[in-house]
């Protein structure tokens, strides 16, 4: 084993590659068997940006509002994959003790951390797809190709911060606690955030208060995009994002010393 | 998986391809996207009648809005938004690095030559003129209740003043029918109102100001013009050259003053007086600093390119008064406190005065606007929405459904800099472009 782990390390960089791919095939695997996860994650984005950044639009002389939704969805569509997986998928395997038993394999963190990561980016880039697919061809959405692909890097990339976020709560909470807290901040945020409706409708103190959110900077960073962000410079949005992944990556950090001297 | 080597030949060999494939796929669907059509830069012919100016900073009559679109149909605006849901094949223009505004208003003209046309060159679609012959007027008027193409702006007008015999504007050689009695008032407003002005201008000017001693309306006929207008229906403006006397006809019920005294700055409480009242003032502050003599046009000149300047304009620009009347800082300082306490402030040149041009000298009113504290948006907000409402004209002045496209495009951003008003990138008036109007009969060699 030992013999085994040392071959493996002397690969490299390719290998850990590999290896990482290999992890996230067979995350994304186990999560395609868990529709209670994939459906919802695929199919609300989906549903509401339909619903009401499609059907709700029809024959109107703007397409501001169907543009709109369509960053601020697809930041939702983000949203679930990356808390969830790490919050929930996280806590689940630890406390069943596959995390424990992965530990022992010659698997290195990384390639772990990139598979969550991964999952969440391929879970990400089929929603983020499918609703510029409905934008684009259901509600009449146009945008420059540079915007087009800026906007999608930009969700995408979305997944990192998000994914800190639900680490932190993956590496604190137990699994039934980490269900309901996960739950509980997914939907707070999405709203606060302006993810669901714009966040202009929100009172004042409540905008002030979406501050707080990750999500609410990556919805402004992806709505900066097509030029329907609040107006904020964009380095007051990066440094706020930043500054939260920071404090979401050192509470996992902590979380994860307390697990492991246990 | 004990044997690395077993692992090597597995399937698992696949992932990083299928990684690229999906990521291939990913890219090729954004591929497919739709875009917008293509829009052209504004430099070439502009369209007409039926376009969009698409993301261009929007000045609406009150605020700049970014990245707007504004969808002209039939000569009206039809729509103003982000992202307006254009029909294909539309015209558009790319609207990027320009701010788009309602054509300017020129609150204080007098109508002459070629004005309507160097005016429309500038950009200024609309004037409210504050005297010429009820005649020239009345010819004009037919122009702006039309939709077309045209080279000249739409003129509103008070035709006759309101003036002593012998008073000040009977010395143009223009004949001007005079009153010099309250119980004259009456009859005079029903034959202004016959004769189709817009409004009555009054004249309360004795000279005093530039050491002259010249014949004036009485207080109790003012009054009495004031009263009749208002039976009529039509606003009261008055020339009013000093503070005493503009607080006089504040007293009187008079609804706008289209000139700033020069003599004495205003106490903030009589500006508030103003406020109260619901009042606008024309400053002019063109001819103020001109007749102070500093005057503008020679700046305006140097800064603009000499093939859009017509000899009428080069030739009033750098005209100077005889000898300087009041300083322009006491005007300034009272239009300053005047915004301040809220009054209503709308742009006027006075030209085709000394040291002003027709059009051109709106560009250096905002300016000066700027210099009395107003912000660029109440600058323009003066030249544009606000002056539209003091005159109660509904369809122009403000970028919105319904109204006439008479729009100004100019390249840059006027919020950060006021100066760029007169980098003028297209005009249409009706719809139409006026680029034409840019060419000059050329004097021949
Ligand atoms: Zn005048």
């Amino acid at each position: 084993m030992a013999a085994h782990s040392a071959r493996v390390l002397r690969r490299g960089l390719f290998w850990q590659l590999r290896i990482a791919l290999l992890e996230t095939r067979f995350q994304f695997l186990g999560y395609l068997r868990l529709p209670a996860f994939a459906v919802p994650t695929l199919l609300f984005p989906l549903f509401f940006y339909l619903f009401f950044g499609v059907l709700f639009q029809q024959g109107g002389v703007s397409l501001t509002a169907p543009t709109y939704m369509l960053a601020t969805y697809a930041v939702f569509g983000v949203l679930a994959p990356s808390i969830f997986g790490f919050g929930v998928g996280l806590a689940q395997e630890r406390d069943t003790g596959a995390l424990l038993l992965k530990r022992t394999t010659p698997m290195p963190t990384a390639a772990y951390l990139f598979a969550r990561v991964g999952v969440a980016m391929i879970f990400g880039a089929v929603v983020v797809a499918s609703l510029f697919l409905l934008a684009g061809f259901a509600a009449g959405v146009e945008l420059h190709r540079w915007q087009w692909f800026a906007l999608a890097a930009v969700i995408l990339a979305g997944v990192l911060p998000l994914s800190a976020v639900g680490l932190a709560i993956g590496a604190w909470a137990k699994q039934q606690a980490a269900v309901a807290v996960v739950n509980l901040l997914f939907i707070g945020m999405s709203v606060l955030s302006g993810l669901w409706f714009p966040i202009h409708m929100l009172p004042g103190f409540l905008q002030d208060f979406a501050n707080v959110f990750p999500a609410y900077h990556l919805g402004q960073l992806a709505l900066k995009v097509i030029d329907l962000d609040l107006g904020r410079p964009l380095w007051f949005h990066l440094a706020l994002l930043g500054g939260q992944t920071a404090v979401c990556l050192a509470v996992a950090a902590a979380g994860f010393r307390r697990f492991s001297g246990r | 998986m004990s044997d690395v080597a077993a692992a090597e030949r597995s399937p698992w060999r696949r992932d990083p391809w299928i990684a690229l494939a999906a990521v291939a796929v990913f890219a090729g669907i954004v591929m497919i996207l739709p875009v917008p059509e293509p829009a052209d830069p504004p430099g070439g012919p502009l369209p007409e009648t039926n376009f969009a100016v698409v993301d261009v900073t929007v000045f609406d009559g009150e605020a700049f809005r970014p990245h707007r679109d504004v969808w002209v149909e039939d000569g009206r605006i039809r729509a103003v938004g982000q992202r307006l849901a254009l029909p294909d094949g539309l015209p558009r223009v790319d609207g990027r690095g320009h701010t788009l505004l309602p054509g300017l208003i020129d609150a204080h003209t007098h109508t002459y030559g070629m004005m309507l046309t160097d005016a429309l060159r500038f950009g200024v679609t609309t004037v409210f003129d504050q005297f010429t012959m009820p005649s020239l007027a009345a010819a004009k008027r037919p122009a702006r209740e039309r939709l077309a193409r045209g080279d000249e702006s739409d003129l509103f007008s008070a035709g006759n003043l309101a003036t002593a015999p012998g008073g000040h504007g009977t010395q143009f050689g223009v004949p001007v029918e005079t009153l010099t009695t309250p119980e004259e008032a009456a009859a005079f407003v029903r034959a202004r109102k016959e004769e189709g002005a817009d409004w009555v201008k009054i004249v309360w000017e004795d000279g005093g100001t530039f050491g002259a001693d010249i014949p004036t309306l009485d207080r109790e006929t003012i009054a009495a013009v004031i009263e009749a207008a208002h039976a009529e229906e039509l606003l009261a403006v008055i020339h009013a050259s000093t503070l005493e006397h503009s607080l006089a006809a504040l007293d009187m019920g008079i609804d706008g003053f289209v000139h700033v005294w020069g003599d004495e700055v205003i106490s903030e409480a009589d500006a508030a007086r103003f406020a109260e009242a619901g009042v606008f003032v024309i400053p002019t502050l063109s001819v103020r600093v001109a007749a102070a003599g500093e005057s503008m046009g020679p700046a305006l000149l140097e800064a603009t390119e000499p093939e859009h300047v017509s000899p009428m304009q080069r030739q009033t620009l750098t005209q100077t008064f005889p000898r300087p009347v009041g300083t322009s800082e006491a005007a300034v300082e009272s239009v300053r406190r005047l915004h301040a306490a809220g009054v209503r402030i709308l742009a006027g040149t006075d030209a085709p005065n000394p040291g002003t041009g027709f059009g051109i000298s709106m560009h250096g009113e905002l300016r000066l606007l700027e210099r009395a504290g107003l912000s660029a948006a109440e600058a323009l907000a003066a030249a544009t929405g606000v002056a539209a409402d003091a005159f109660g004209v509904e369809d122009r002045g403000r970028l919105a459904r319904g109204r006439i496209a008479d729009l100004l495009l100019v390249a840059g951003d006027l919020e950060s800099d006021l100066s760029r008003s007169a980098a003028i990138a297209g005009v249409w008036k009706d719809g139409f472009p006026v680029e034409a109007a840019w060419t000059l009969p050329q004097e021949p060699q």
